[in-house]
């Protein structure tokens, strides 16, 4: 994985100081706390319903052993034992206080971490695939080109105070496990014809209160010129973008207003002003960040079996276990969506586990995936029994992965200052109705997201079955969407009809479910295929009939 | 319905309630704020001690119950643990619960 060099130690360190700096005068009364709000946001420190909030940036979500021990010593030291993986790939401390920040974020910047970026209206945390340089299928590796954005977009002076926030993802195969489609920019990892490496560009989609999917606006861009062209996206939306209206100043609504071909041609025009100028790296650079990226000493000797002579971990094997592309080593995914339990919710304790195991069985790796589970991207596959019994002895071996009960869920009324509703109860109660596991399996792969509010933290629009937590006369209350995915497929799931309570938004699930069972042409026919065949009368008459 | 001030502290971001004389931490200590509560309110904007002053509307009791469940989670803590929650809260706490047991296909 990369590695800091110099340069980006020495600015890490430089605005930990600035920072202690600003919260010294805020707390002194020196500044305004108009002031100092933006200082702390650009800082990724919110002000939530109980305390403060502060956003970590976890890179492509990637993380080395000692990052992951620093997490897990922050959540002892700053915060209440645990932190909050996010939907960004990002990890969340519900309860820190002001006058420790700066010390806890100087202990972030010694393991090459901060939470520059996590806020405000600028390019953040760059996203990928979790199984980014491990995934057979892909055409190459996404990450050396998402760090290389993240070097770009770090205090980049001309895109610090955009219209709106800005939120690019980058991939790397035909599988999409980034949702690059509902982002402002997605940038997919292609070959041409001619056999030559590049991006499909895509811009302009996203979820929150006006949701699209992004169209494509080139086909190909070769990856020697990608940041240039990137650099004439963002200049186009910088210029045209609205600031009049918060509702309408995101990328997406430019785009649609605008029309993909002129958006495409205004882009265009500026890219022919921008290429000459530079800016994209030399080849010395890719390749010095290439090298960072390069693949472990695999064991070429390693058996390609595994043993599944004990059900339970043969269970978790066919559920949360992915194919990798290098002969006898394995993806493991590890649910932070224990029935019953938080979505994405780790304590310190458990994040320590997982450090544990990154470091003696997965290269020292582990990534967060926006789906708010953690990944082991190299295991070797004689090593996954041991891997899974210190799971289950943490609680965090529920082989549950793309299940009914891997819910997606924002953090909600329960901690947010934006939200309407809460979200987590909503997950752990539709968890709990459906906890037989046998049950789950049966039902098949199945995405329920929740988010509450309309800003759509929890990717409701891209849930097979969406949840939105709404205020309706001081009461909550929660609408239902079907058929959204934020996959290759990608679409937005359509409202259903008039909203639920909470107990009734859970009854709902379980008849749209029951429906589905009985209507599916096979095992094989996925909720979503079902949904797409039949469309939404069959679930709308189980729910409101 | 009566009007309560409540703010974040600074400091620790902690909830803040105005007890007619001072913050306090636990909204139980929270006392109505009468008509001089606009004059307050202004003069805690102007200081910049406190984040965030604002009313909220509650029914009064022992303790009061603010009227929207945003300000009765400000007021208790979370819902979804135990562990987190103010004693009194008026909304069950999920206990959370272990992770499922496996069973074999």
């Amino acid at each position: 994985m990369y590695r800091y060099d110099t340069f980006d130690q020495a600015i890490v360190d430089a605005r930990v100081e600035d920072f202690r700096d600003q919260v010294k005068r805020r707390l002194a009364n020196e500044i305004t706390e108009d002031a100092f709000k933006p200082m702390r946001l650009m800082n990724g420190l919110y002000l939530q319903l109980h305390a403060y909030m502060l956003r970590v940036a976890i890179p492509y979500g990637t993380l080395s052993g000692a990052q992951m021990r620093v997490l897990g010593q922050i959540a002892r030291t700053y915060d209440r034992d645990y932190a909050h993986f996010t939907t960004r790939q990002n990890v969340q401390y519900n309860w820190i206080k002001l006058e420790q920040c700066p010390d806890l974020l100087a202990d972030l910047a010694k393991v090459e971490m901060h939470a520059i970026q996590t806020s405000g209206n600028c390019i953040r945390n760059i996203s990928s695939d979790q199984f980014a340089g491990s995934a057979g299928d892909e055409v190459g590796d996404p990450r050396p080109y998402a760090e290389l954005l993240r070097q770009w977009s770090s205090f980049h002076p001309e895109f610090s105070f955009l219209p709106r926030k800005f939120k690019i993802a980058v991939t790397g195969s035909d599988t999409d496990r980034a949702a690059i489609k509902l982002h402002d920019i997605g940038l997919q990892l292609i070959r041409n014809d001619a056999g030559a490496l590049g991006f499909r560009v895509y811009v302009g989609g996203g979820m929150g209160r006006t949701p699209f999917v992004a169209p494509v606006i080139r086909e190909f861009i070769p990856v020697g010129q990608y940041l240039s062209y990137c650099e004439a996206i963002l200049r186009v939306y910088n210029r045209y973008g609205r600031r009049d209206n918060i509702y309408k100043a995101r990328i997406k609504i430019l785009v649609h207003e605008l029309g993909a071909a002129e958006f495409t041609r205004q882009v265009e025009a500026e890219w022919t002003l921008v290429e000459p100028l530079g800016l994209d790296a030399p080849q010395a650079e890719y390749d010095r960040i290439i090298a960072q990226f390069a693949p472990p000493e695999y064991d070429a000797t390693a058996p390609d079996s595994i043993d599944r002579s004990d059900p339970d971990f043969a269970v978790w094997v066919d559920q949360n276990v992915d194919a990798h592309k290098v002969s006898g080593y394995a993806i493991a995914t590890i649910s932070l969506k224990p029935v019953g339990g938080i979505p994405g919710d780790a304590s310190s304790a458990q994040i320590d586990v997982v450090a544990d195991l990154a470091e003696r069985y997965s290269f020292d790796e582990i990534r967060v995936t926006h789906s708010q589970n953690l990944v082991l991207a190299d295991v070797r596959k004689a090593d996954l029994y041991a891997v899974w019994n210190a799971l289950r002895d943490a609680d965090l071996a529920t082989p549950n992965l793309d299940l009914v009960s891997d819910i997606i869920a924002c953090p909600g009324l329960d901690y947010c200052a934006l939200a309407n509703a809460r979200s987590i109860p909503v997950a752990q109660k539709v968890a709990e109705r459906f906890a037989d596991m046998d049950r789950q399996r049966n039902i098949g792969e199945l995405k329920i997201k929740i988010s509450g509010c309309i800003n759509a933290c929890g990717h409701h629009h891209a849930g097979h079955i969406g949840i939105l937590g709404v205020d309706k006369k001081g009461e909550e209350a929660y609408q239902l969407s079907l058929g959204g995915s934020g996959a290759e497929d990608a679409s937005l799931a359509k409202i259903m009809g008039p909203a639920f309570n909470e107990a009734g938004v859970v009854d709902a699930v379980e008849k749209i479910v029951e429906r589905y069972l009985a209507v599916r042409t096979s095992a094989d026919e996925r909720f979503l295929d079902t949904y797409r065949r039949l469309g939404a009368d069959p679930f709308k008459d189980a729910v409101y009939g | 319905m009566i009007r309560l001030l409540t703010a974040n502290d600074t400091l620790t971001g902690d909830v803040l309630w105005w007890t007619g004389s001072g913050w306090s931490l636990n909204l139980p200590d929270a006392a109505p704020v009468g008509a001089d509560g606009d004059a307050l309110l202004a003069d805690m904007i102007a200081a910049e001690k406190v984040n965030d002053p604002a009313f909220i509307d509650a029914e009064p009791g022992t303790p009061p119950r603010p009227r929207t469940m945003r300000e009765r989670i400000r007021g208790f803590g979370p819902t979804v643990r135990t562990d987190l929650a103010r004693d009194g809260a008026p909304y069950p706490v999920t206990k959370l619960t272990a992770p499922a047991t496996t069973s074999a296909a």
